[in-house]
């Protein structure tokens, strides 16, 4: 493992501990991961063993109970609310597993909803978000709402509103978890794509064959980094 | 069929039980504005609606003169014709008010009386409860002295003795032989104790112009008032071409009694009755609001039980049932508020306001009106839930997808609606409440053009007396005002036959020197005001021109008046008024010429709200002695203090200095003129202090409710706000969010309410003083207090938004 200053993600030693009602959850344990710039990595493993808290960390929505992480060499941990906030809405791109896009928000609206929140001026906004709607193949479906779309196309928008902000690290969560296979697939053929044009990304999937579209996999287990399999074309031994 | 009803309602008080803290809320609610309503209807129901307590109620009328616009009393001399000719009625009768000092073993007390004349109790169909009537001889002229009594005054003041008919009573120094007792409740006028025969055989009985009898008449059977009224009618025409001296464009009125009597007061209850129902109204949004709440929490369970075969009347049954014990818990509670709100009603409805407010109980028709409320409410608060629940549709439970979106969408619009309902409504009842508040202030800055602070005033009514007697009488009245002045305390005292504010007026038709005599129908009116010397000085009226009346204008010298600046602006402009003269015609009909001898300033009279009139006041020594001499017991004399200190210490004083000059004579009231100031406002601050309230409660209702939908969008909206801050939104963002969508929603709500009352305006325009129903400052000051409400109840669901973690969006919902 590469630890020259060009990773964009550093994490070394994290741990991850949730108290409730007195019982300690060690959600992760020493987990020690690297991602370059234009890196495609999944995190596989079975279910509760962490991987959902470890994208969490990675995406700023929640932090370390120990260990270091550095985003872009800085490390995280003294950022205030704000800065991390500015962070998430600029470095990172979140695609959900159950979509997540605002109902009451049309597909225009959901796209730009991150732009909102930086201050750009409406005509540059409206000019990325056409962009990056036309990328996804969903710039017909603009004034649409996401209870007129189905699950893959709903998909397609979300992985839009990830990209517009034209952020250093995509992170998805089961992205497919709630679509069919052929959507699915679709999904991954646009991740694929966008991993082509340059973009990281950081997807966690338990499932086995989409895994295999990253680069490398990261495998999982009890909150542990048991194993790490990489190069297309490679099977990931179960740990 | 009972026994699904019987499980429907087991599970419905379960169901209830279950949320005790929805439960509690939604019935305190519903209690609330349901007893209020109960409270107000029972006013309502007591003044309005309660038929009289005569048989056949409907068929009693009361009538009037009219003339020049307006009405008021009869002449006996109409009277009689209209008696002789007219067939309409059964019985038509005619009385006069006044006042008895009623004298014995006992202290001397003043009682209200009535000399009616014949056909008077048929006319009401009053029957004694011991004794007997009066008879055909004691109805005649020269007939013996009789007298009818209250039961009331029979047992209090005689403990009931059934030895007392027959009896001589002493009243005002006449020995009167009580022959009767009719009940109390049956007393018309409604204050009146004792009824005398009243001959009309005075020479004011004579004068077809003297108008100052009441006139009430029972119809015939099957005789509509219509009908009477065209009888009438052809009757006042033919006396208007017979005697086109005094009867030239006078007409007849017909009312019905119950009509007449709460005509004046409907529109302030009926107001009332509005602002209690907006309450309703609000509280009805918010339990709806409630249930609408619940109903996304419960929508699976009803999709479950949908799927599991439930038909969707059951469904919907289930819920009216729930709905219907909510109302009924709601009504039960709000039925004792009621309860006690009734008892306490009379401790601050002001005295003298209602025409009737004896019978102020929770009746058969209170109680049915308050169920019919709560059925009502249920089905208000309980439509929006019901619709919600019959789009149920039995998949919907089980998908995750679009059916369930669309529902959460429907019921979010339906709490918005409400919302925005309420927010309008409670706007409604603010500026109603806020105008009449803003009235009762422009009242309290009104001058009344005297100085009531320091002035104490006591009311004795003199004897019954001939002519003759009269000076030996004002003489007394002449020794106590000079005793009065003498009390520690006092700096000078007076006389009036009435005070300003009183309510009660004489007015007459004037000549003016110079000018040329008109037609007595065509002549101008000026109110009559007999005062005694000292009375500008008591009262701190400044005199403009000339002088004020001294001890020597009396019945010996020239006549003489002061008149008040409007009158001398009006007769004489810009001329000075001083040594001209004007007339009042007797009762003889000549006309009897006083000097001008100053000019006083404008005095508000007949209330702080209401113009100035033209005004002559007048010598109490130089009214002729006829007139004291029938009036005495109908017009007051008013003793009038300037005190030094507080008027109050002088009360007990009061009644000595009238005993030691007559010990046979009440005092019927002592009164500051600032209380008697209070009182004539009366009316005005009951309805701006209920009005008041129910806008407040109005605005605590609709604060609360746009809490709970604002605290119910955050909890349904949390995946959705944790989503924009894993998007980047900064808590800032996510609290205007919240803040932005409730006040939009709070402020389409006070622009409806300030819209509606723009429209509304006019129901309230005829209560208002000083303040148009379209006023900028209340509608600015009561939209700012909404937008407050509304942005200090958004304000803690914002915050909690604002604390969202980003974390949940990664969850899965
Ligand atoms: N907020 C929390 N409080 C307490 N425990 C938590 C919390 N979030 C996660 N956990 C626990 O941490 C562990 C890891 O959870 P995580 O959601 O990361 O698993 P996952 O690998 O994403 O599982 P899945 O594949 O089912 O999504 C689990 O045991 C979970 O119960
Ligand atoms: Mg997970």
């Amino acid at each position: 493992m590469a630890t020259d200053g060009t990773a964009l993600i550093h994490l070394d030693g994290v741990t991850k501990v949730f108290y409730t009602d007195e019982i300690e959850t060690h959600a992760l344990s020493g987990i020690h991961l690297e991602i370059r710039p234009g890196e495609y990595i999944a995190i596989a493993g079975p279910s509760g063993c962490g991987k959902s808290t470890l994208l969490s960390i990675l995406g700023l929505l929640d932090s370390p109970s120990g260990g270091e992480y550095r985003l872009k060499t800085q490390p995280v941990a003294q950022l205030s609310l704000s800065e991390r906030t500015r962070i998430r809405n600029r470095e990172i791109g979140f695609i959900f597993q159950a979509f997540n896009l605002i109902g009451d928000l049309n597909v225009y609206e959901n796209v730009e909803l991150p732009l909102t929140y930086r201050g750009m001026s409406s005509a540059e906004r409206r000019k990325r978000v056409q962009e990056v709607l036309e990328r996804v193949g969903m710039a017909h479906r603009m004034k649409h709402y996401p209870s007129q779309l189905s699950g893959g196309q709903q998909q397609r928008v979300a992985v839009a509103r990830a990209l517009v902000g034209q952020p250093a690290i995509l992170l998805a969560d089961e992205p497919t978890g709630n679509l069919d296979s052929k959507n699915g697939e679709a999904v991954m053929e646009l991740l694929n794509q966008l991993h082509h044009e340059g973009a990281t990304i950081c997807m966690v999937t338990h499932d086995t064959r989409y895994a295999g579209c990253a680069e490398r996999t990261v495998h999982l287990f009890d909150g542990r980094v048991v194993e790490e399999t990489a190069a297309a074309g490679q099977q990931a031994v179960q740990a | 069929m009972w026994q699904a009803m019987a499980q429907d309602l087991r599970y419905a008080a379960r169901t209830l039980l279950k949320n005790p803290g929805f439960s509690l809320v939604a019935v305190l609610m519903l209690a609330l504005g349901i007893g209020a309503n109960t409270a107000i209807f029972s006013i309502v129901n007591a003044v309005l609606l309660r038929p009289l307590p005569y048989p056949n109620p409907d068929r009693i009328v009361v009538l009037h003169e009219t003339s020049r616009g307006g009405w008021g009393s009869v002449s006996a001399p109409n009277y009689l014709d209209w008696k002789a000719q007219s067939s309409s009625f059964d019985s038509m009768a005619v009385y006069r008010v006044g006042g008895l000092n009623l004298t014995g073993k006992f202290a001397p007390q003043r009682v209200e009386s009535a000399e009616v004349s014949e056909g008077f109790f048929e006319a009401f169909g009053m029957q004694p409860v011991a004794g007997r009537l009066f008879t055909d001889q004691e109805w005649k002229p020269g007939g013996p002295d009789v007298a009818v009594i209250a039961e009331g005054t029979w047992r209090g003041v005689f403990g009931g003795d059934p030895g007392l008919i027959g009896k001589p009573v002493e009243l005002s120094g006449v020995l009167y032989t009580v022959v009767g007792v009719v009940p109390e409740s049956d007393a018309y006028p409604s204050t009146a104790r004792v009824w005398l025969p009243n001959h009309l055989d005075s020479p004011f009985a004579r004068n077809r112009d003297t108008h100052f009898l009441g006139c009430v008449g029972r119809l015939k059977a099957g005789v509509g008032v219509e009908q009477a009224r065209a009888e009438l009618a052809t009757i006042a025409q033919r006396l208007q071409k017979q005697y086109p001296e005094t009867n030239r464009g006078r007409g007849i009125r017909v009312t019905p009694m119950l009509e007449q009597r709460v005509a004046y007061i409907r529109p302030a209850l009926v107001v009332l009755l509005a602002a209690v129902g907006f309450v309703l109204l609000i509280a009805c949004a918010n339990v709806a609001n409630l249930l609408l709440a619940r109903a996304i929490g419960r929508h699976r369970e009803m999709a479950v039980r949908a799927a599991l075969g439930a038909g969707r009347r059951r469904i919907v049954r289930q819920l009216l049932t729930e709905n219907g014990l909510l109302a009924l818990l709601g009504a039960a509670a709000g039925l004792a508020l009621a309860e006690a709100a009734v008892a306490g009603l009379p401790a601050i409805i002001p005295r003298g306001m209602l025409p009737r407010t004896g019978g102020i109980t929770i009746d058969a028709r209170v109680l049915a009106f308050t169920l019919l409320a709560g059925t009502l409410t249920a089905l208000l608060f309980g439509l929006a839930p019901a619709i919600a629940a019959a789009r149920v549709d039995p998949y919907a439970g089980m998908q995750l997808g679009g059916g369930r979106a669309t529902q959460s969408k429907l019921l979010a619009r339906m709490r918005h609606a409400l919302m925005v309902t309420e927010v309008a409504l409670a706007t409604l009842l603010l500026v109603g409440g806020g105008l009449l508040i803003r009235t009762l202030g422009a009242l309290l800055h009104v001058n009344p053009g005297f100085d009531a602070a320091h002035v104490q005033t006591a009311e004795i009514y003199l004897p019954k007396m001939t002519p003759a007697e009269v000076p030996k009488n004002l003489d007394r009245v002449d020794q106590i005002t000079a005793r009065l002045a003498q009390l520690p305390g006092a700096e000078a005292a007076s006389t009036a036959a009435l005070l300003p504010l009183s309510g009660y007026n004489i007015n007459s038709d004037v000549q003016i020197e110079g000018r040329p005599v008109e037609d007595v129908t065509q002549r101008p009116m000026v109110e009559m005001r007999f005062i005694g010397p000292q009375f500008f000085r008591v009262f701190q009226i400044p005199l403009v021109q000339g002088r004020e009346f001294e001890a020597q204008d009396n019945d010996r010298s020239h006549l003489v008046t002061v008149i008040n600046r409007h009158m001398a602006r009006h007769f004489w402009g810009e001329e000075s008024p001083i040594g001209r003269h004007i007339a009042f015609t007797n009762v003889n009909n000549t006309p009897e010429w006083m000097e001008v001898v100053g000019v006083c300033n404008d005095v508000h009279t007949f209330g702080l709200g209401d113009d100035v009139r033209d005004e002559a006041y007048i010598p109490f020594r130089q009214q002729r002695a006829e007139d004291i001499s029938y009036l005495s017991g109908e017009i007051p004399v008013e003793f009038v203090i300037r005190t030094k200190g507080a008027p109050e210490a002088l009360t007990s004083a009061i009644p000595e200095v009238v005993k030691a000059e007559d010990a046979s004579m009440p005092v019927s009231r002592i009164e500051s003129m600032s209380a008697l100031l209070d009182d004539s406002l009366a009316r005005q601050r009951f309805a701006a202090r209920l009005l008041g309230a129910f806008g407040i409660l109005a605005l605590l209702l609709a604060g609360v409710g746009i809490y709970a939908v604002m605290a119910y969008l955050v909890t349904e909206r949390t995946h959705e706000m944790g989503v924009r801050m894993a998007l980047g939104a900064e808590p800032g963002d996510v609290l205007r969010l919240v803040l932005s969508t409730g006040m939009r929603l709070a402020l389409v709500g006070v622009f409806a309410g300030l819209s509606g009352a723009l429209a509304a305006g006019r129901l309230l325009a005829n209560q208002l003083f000083g303040v148009t129903a379209t006023d900028p400052a209340t509608f600015a000051c009561v939209a700012g207090a909404l937008a407050m409400t509304a942005a200090l109840a958004c304000a803690i669901p914002a915050s909690r938004a604002a604390r969202v973690a980003p974390l949940v969006a990664l969850r899965y919902e």
